[in-house]
């Protein structure tokens, strides 16, 4: 039974491509994925197109033949992973602990299923800084500012190889435009007692910023009731707390708080929301003459009024007669009437 | 409990505060004129500037350790030169343009004005130490000898250095002022200026 042969240079079949002449390359880099007895063949996947490479009884790591339209009508398409050189990685640098220092993370837009390696370099001016790289995550590394207030730029350059190529890309920068801190921390909405309208939030500077008595943060709160979509915002230059005061009574609130540099750099994302409803008053039971005069003392022999007509003046009578009614008396029943409406 | 200020250490808090305040309005005002100066001079907004001599340099190692001291006096050795520097910008600007851009020299004649006001704060400062403040005079005796006249280029150029070395001096200030504002840890009060920060 004929087999397609499509290894080895000058040994292509019809269903080879040119690009499948750089073998070499490709074996090196399987191989070390590829330890008897656990793995003893590897399929290494190029772009549409396959290399089946595996152990021989002499112990030499090398490509097999293959028929590739047999290994095609056994796979799944989705089991198909194609091998590609890096694309152009996605690099970010931020300082959230200014003035001491900076981070920069970086990750590939799409996978390329073999080992990659990063290189980042860090200039500022002439000057080349070193990036520390950071143990967890792997991606990421720091920088310690060796300068404040400098108008030189910084310029990164992170660049990503496997076997099949490299890719890079750059990021130039001002000290001051990268400064964003963390979202606050610790946020706390309460309501205020026997105050409807109102809910006192707190909140926390976020732990890691280093300094901030000598560089303070500013803060951008926003509120809305959960039934509406709109928010509310206040900016707030100092302290960490604040006091709603226009919120709709017994409405449920979801409240956020933003922190930024006094002076410089952007925004810090989004707090963790938190929810609070201002303060209502419990509904009062009405209670009748009798029970009223049952829980009043009876240490003294005399008749002690019920509360509501001990309020009452005589100056402040209104109407005459059997109808007459005091302003204040008059007030508590209206009150009582709105209540129950 | 902590101890009362001393009056001296409230008059430096209050001085510093004012001080926080000018600086900030000035900064805010250096980048709205950075930005009319790129457009109306035809520069490149990222065009990266070589350091230029007679510009003060915001720039600075080891900022925290620096002494109260140390810090008025760099404030104050910086915007004696950028005064120097923007009244010269202002001549050429007039020179160079007459009236045909009135709005930019206004607003470079209201940063020079600022900058005018804060360098007389920080002798304030100074003096409220009874520390000597350092005469002009000697500062241009040991300085360097005046440049050669600059192209038209040139002095554009040289003119986006001096806003963009004014506009960090002017953030550098704010944090100097906070630094000095603030209260001794061990008696309360303000520390004084000799002390490390």
């Amino acid at each position: 039974m004929p087999v397609d042969n499509f290894l080895g240079k000058g040994q292509l079949s019809t269903a080879a491509k040119p690009w499948l002449s750089d073998l070499s390359q490709l074996l090196t880099s399987s191989q070390k994925d590829c330890e008897p007895p656990v793995c003893i063949e590897r399929i290494v996947l190029l772009q549409e197109a396959f290399a089946v490479c595996s152990w021989s009884m002499t112990g030499e790591y090398e490509p097999r033949h293959h028929n590739i339209r047999m290994l095609l009508a056994r796979s799944r398409p989705q089991d198909l992973l194609f091998t590609s050189p890096p694309k152009e990685p996605v690099l970010m640098c931020r300082s959230n602990n200014y003035p001491k220092g900076f981070y920069c993370s970086w990750h590939l837009p799409t996978p390329t299923y073999i080992p990659n390696s990063f290189n980042i370099s860090v200039i500022h001016g002439t000057k080349d800084m070193v990036c520390e790289k950071d143990a967890i995550p792997k991606n990421r590394c720091h920088i310690r500012y060796l300068q404040l207030f400098s108008t030189v730029k910084y310029k990164v350059t992170l660049t990503v190889t496997n076997a099949l190529g490299k890719n890079f890309t750059t990021l130039t920068f001002d000290e001051f435009a990268i400064v964003k801190p963390d979202p606050p921390e610790s946020v706390v909405a309460k309501p205020v007692p026997n105050n409807p309208r109102r809910l006192e939030v707190s909140w926390q500077n976020p732990s890691s910023w280093p300094d901030p008595e000598s560089f303070p943060l500013k803060f951008f709160l926003r509120y809305r009731p959960l039934i509406l979509d709109q928010w509310q915002h206040v900016e707030l230059s100092d302290g960490t707390s604040h006091t709603i005061t226009d919120a709709y009574a017994g409405k449920e609130y979801i409240i956020q708080v933003a922190a930024k540099d006094n002076d410089i750099g952007t925004w810090s994302d989004w707090s963790v929301a938190v929810h609070a409803t201002p303060w209502t008053e419990e509904p009062k039971h009405l209670t009748t003459e009798a029970q009223i005069t049952e829980t009043t003392s009876a240490s003294t022999s005399s008749f002690m009024a019920p509360p509501t007509t001990k309020i009452c003046d005589k100056g402040a009578m209104v109407g005459s007669g059997a109808m007459a009614v005091c302003w204040t008396a008059g007030l508590v029943v209206a009150a009582y009437s709105v209540l129950f409406i | 409990m902590a101890a009362a200020d001393s009056p001296s250490a409230a008059l430096r808090r209050d001085l510093c505060s004012r001080g926080i305040r000018l600086a900030g309005k000035m900064r805010a005002d250096v980048v709205d004129l950075l930005d009319a100066y790129v457009e109306q001079q035809g520069l490149d907004a990222s065009a990266s500037v070589a350091a230029v001599e007679g510009v003060p340099l915001a720039a600075v190692e080891r900022w925290d350790e620096q002494t109260g001291t140390q810090r008025l006096l760099e404030n104050l050795a910086a915007y004696r030169a950028f005064r120097a520097l923007l009244a010269q910008m202002l001549e050429e600007q007039r020179e160079q343009l007459g009236e045909a851009d009135a709005g930019l020299g206004r607003a470079l004649a209201a940063v020079l004005l600022q900058v005018s006001a804060f360098t007389y704060h920080l002798e304030e400062l100074l003096r409220l130490e009874s520390r000597g403040i350092p005469g002009e005079e000697e500062e241009e005796e040991d300085g360097p000898p005046p440049p050669p006249r600059l192209s038209l280029f040139e002095q554009k150029l040289r003119g986006l250095g001096v806003l963009r070395e004014l506009a960090q001096w002017a953030v550098r200030s704010v944090r100097d002022l906070r630094q000095l504002a603030k209260p001794s840890p061990a008696t309360g009060a303000a520390p004084g200026l000799a002390e490390s920060p």
